[in-house]
């Protein structure tokens, strides 16, 4: 019981100290622009597709083709992937032009926003984010040398567990707080989208299948954690926030894709299988590992560097100069 | 009483202590002193559990992480969070303890306009002094002070040592330091480290000059 006070205790400090310093908020600012970025684009891709499709439309009625017709035609596509290049024939301009308008048109809609969100932020802004985030909850106290404050109040394992435990709190927040706001900000830009696009005309078209999303809203929140983690034992290794963040974007932004077991590798083989890529972000197509070992081997990645995290702080000295 | 009995510290091969054995009476203060090098610093860290040592070190007979509560320590360089302003270091770090915090302050010359500022705007000595409040406000049972007067001026160490006096009868007070002056009316037990071993361990309650005495016979 004792015990327990203590972790929370140092969770209760861990949290302060995260909204003193505004961290929170300001991850939560950047998140939010990020999602709103993406959120504008797709207004855009929406807006540009339509306008794609009535020029395309107008040209081939123009040239005396029964456009009408082709609409109501089949569309063949033949599609040739060439690494991560993509090449689509299509053999129905017309109809292929309306399809991408009326696809393009529903991304802003209802739970749509949400997988969009997802797609843009979960393969390059979240893992930054979060493992930055990680690195720094561990940092700040190197940085200050509070940890002799600290460990004086609870046993180094039970303040790095409310550490971890208040990390995932923050975690939690940040990315259901960014989905709620991406989620508001969307439907303020769908219905500037429905003033300036007849969506009516696309009611033919099949919807968006989008019967995944709490499959997308779980794997979303495990990579924010498992990134988070990942910045968690990068700050208990550096004890600093500077060179692990360096090592950390080299490895995520300029490293290219180390194999199949690659964790980057590994995360793109679910993603695949759970979203579609229809907004303005396209995963590339990872090398082939089943799934189920991808998703083994992340899950024992995680506790693995959880396991690491505890035993290299029970070997190093407490009185963290 | 806080009892370390056939302490050994090593340090690779180095041998920092070995089989040193210390008793601290209870409700008392005791000066841990001696040259620079002698090893006070890592005596507090191994009363304080910071560090890996052989022997048995016993807070009223239990070990320090069942009396974590009732611990504080005022380190040399009195970590805060620079970025924050004094009153969230004392929410974030102070458990709560805003009120006796505030109580302490006249006592200590700080003005609690000057706790709005964030601490990387405050001299040394102001952060010494909130460290220091801080570790008071909590009244602890074991208070322990590392080169608590660096940094800070005349009259707060007037204030600082009037604090100690009315504090000895309450909480068992090690301090490790060199300013025998100013530790002199507040003494009742010292302790003198040369070549990583105890020269000296007296009794005393003296006044003016009588440390400095005792540790000119001694070093």
């Amino acid at each position: 019981m004792i015990s327990t006070n203590r972790i929370f205790n140092c969770y209760k400090d861990e949290l302060k100290y995260q909204i003193y310093s505004k961290t929170l908020l300001l991850i939560f600012i950047i998140s939010i622009s990020l999602a709103a970025i993406n959120l504008y684009g797709l207004v855009s891709k929406a807006e540009g597709a339509y306008d794609v499709y009535v020029r395309t439309y107008n040209e081939f009625k123009d040239a005396g083709i029964d456009v009408e017709a082709m609409l109501k035609s089949p569309l063949n596509r033949d599609i040739k992937q060439t690494g991560s290049d993509r090449l689509t024939k299509v053999d129905n301009p017309v109809r292929f032009q309306f399809e991408e308008a009326g696809i393009a048109s529903q991304l802003l809609k209802g739970p749509n926003i949400i997988t969009n969100t997802l797609e843009w932020l979960d393969f390059v802004f979240f893992p930054i984010i979060f493992t930055l985030l990680g690195i720094h909850f561990v940092s700040y106290d190197y940085k200050y040398k509070t940890y002799k404050l600290k460990v004086i109040k609870a046993k180094w394992n039970k303040l790095f567990a409310g550490k971890l435990f208040a990390l995932f709190t923050c975690t939690f927040f940040i990315f259901i707080s960014t989905l709620i706001a991406s989620y508001i900000i969307g439907l303020y830009f769908h219905s500037q989208v429905v003033n300036r696009i007849p969506l009516e005309q696309f009611s033919s078209l099949p919807q968006i299948d989008n019967n995944k999303l709490i499959i997308q809203l779980v794997f979303s929140l495990f990579i924010c954690i498992f990134f988070a983690l990942i910045g968690f034992l990068m700050g208990i290794l550096f004890k600093s926030f500077i060179l692990p963040t360096i090592i950390f974007l080299v490895f995520n932004l300029i490293l290219p894709v180390l194999g199949k077991y690659d964790i980057r590798n590994m995360i793109a083989i679910i993603s695949h299988e759970i979203f579609e890529f229809k907004g303005r972000f396209i995963l590339f197509m990872p090398a082939y590992i089943p799934l189920y070992q991808s998703i083994t081997l992340l899950v024992a990645i995680a506790i693995l560097i959880i396991a690491a995290s505890f035993l290299y702080l029970s070997r190093q000295g407490k009185y963290y100069n | 009483m806080i009892e370390i009995t056939n302490l050994t510290k090593r340090y690779g091969k180095y041998i920092v202590f070995k089989d040193l054995n210390i008793s601290f009476p209870t409700n008392k203060f005791t000066l841990i002193t001696g040259p620079n090098g002698s090893g006070k610093t890592t005596l507090l860290k191994c009363l304080l559990g910071l560090e890996k040592y052989t022997g048995i070190i016993k807070f009223s007979n239990k070990s320090i992480y069942d009396i974590l509560d009732e611990v504080q320590v005022v380190y040399d360089n009195c970590p805060l969070y620079a970025n924050l302003s004094g009153y969230q270091n004392i929410n974030s770090l102070g458990n709560n303890l805003l009120n006796q915090v505030e109580e302490l302050l006249p006592k200590i010359h700080i003005d609690k306009k000057m706790l709005d500022n964030k601490v990387k705007n405050m001299s040394f000595g102001q952060r010494k002094k909130l460290g220091f409040i801080l570790a008071l406000a909590q009244k602890p049972k074991y208070l322990l002070l590392d080169e608590m007067t660096n940094g800070i001026d005349y009259e707060s160490l007037l204030q600082i040592s009037d604090i100690l006096k009315n504090s000895d009868q309450l909480m068992t007070i090690i301090a490790i330091g060199h300013s025998l002056e100013f530790y002199s009316p507040l003494v009742d037990h010292l302790v003198i480290i040369k070549n990583n071993t105890v020269v000296s361990q007296e009794e005393i309650k003296c006044s003016g000059g009588g440390l400095v005495d005792l540790y000119k016979q001694n070093i």
